[in-house]
């Protein structure tokens, strides 16, 4: 059982986030988003390993440390560690990604957030709603917290910065800001 | 029986090689983000890193999956 005192708080929380968004996002100049279409967000502790204890300085690691020191992302462990395990033994997929879709059923998330192939796969087949950085763009839009000229622009900044979508994809994202 | 540390200096262009190879891993679907940056060793944010120097597309998988997302979003709007 997970002992974390505030457990039953962050078991409300149903917006579970990735490493890859949380990394994306930061590189744009785009992670203050999160806060502001999920308002909370759980990561799994996994999660907060690879983005700030390893990747401490680089890309999303100083903003995701300083969301959990301010509460708006909670970081916490599987409780079910060993079926986790065993997803990403069966599945053949890394285990911080296996954790994470765990993570996700545990608290019973309405969205997942994540750019990452095998989180979106797995997460899918759970029947979890999976959004990546290009949906939550057009979420910031429709709600006015960027403009359409601004989300065009994101969007090639994230093709700039590694996060090479194809043609298609990008004029579906295009379409979708209206 | 007590195990000998051979240090061994890795040639510039066999770890380029390398990363090449993990490289098109990544891009042909083969491997996925988190897979490739524990092969090289490197956090996943400076695996994104390589993928931006490189000019890396994503698999076709992820971007067939990100396609549905969008086409479901735009549904849901209308």
């Amino acid at each position: 059982m997970n002992e974390n005192p505030s457990t039953s708080v962050e078991r409300n929380v149903k917006v579970v986030a990735d490493s890859s968004i949380l990394i994306h996002l930061s590189r744009i100049g785009r992670f203050y988003l999160l806060r502001s279409v999920c308002d909370r967000i759980v990561i799994a502790s996994s999660v907060f390993r690879e983005v700030v204890e390893r990747g401490w300085g680089l890309a999303g690691s100083l903003e995701t440390e300083r969301a959990v020191r301010e509460g708006w992302i909670s970081v916490i462990d599987a409780v079910d560690k060993s079926r986790a395990r065993e997803t990403a033994v069966d599945q053949g997929i890394h285990p911080a990604n296996a954790e994470t879709v765990q993570v996700a059923r545990e608290v019973k998330a309405s969205t997942l957030l994540a750019d990452e192939e095998e989180v979106r796969e797995l997460a899918e087949r759970f029947e979890i709603e999976v959004v990546g950085c290009l949906g939550l763009l057009v979420e910031a839009v429709r709600r006015k917290l960027i403009s359409v000229r601004e989300g065009r622009e994101d969007a090639e900044r994230l093709v700039q910065e590694g996060y090479r979508v194809s043609d298609e994809v990008l004029r579906e994202f295009y379409a979708s800001l209206g | 029986m007590e195990k000998v540390k051979i240090a061994v200096a890795i040639p510039e262009r066999i770890r380029e090689r390398f990363l090449n190879e993990i490289l098109e891993m990544y891009a042909s679907g083969e491997v996925s983000a988190g897979k490739a940056a524990e092969m090289l060793g490197v956090p996943r944010a400076a695996f994104y890193e390589l993928l931006a120097e490189n000019r890396i597309s994503l698999p076709e998988r992820l971007n067939r999956s990100l396609l549905k997302e969008l086409r479901n979003l735009r549904t849901k709007k209308a």
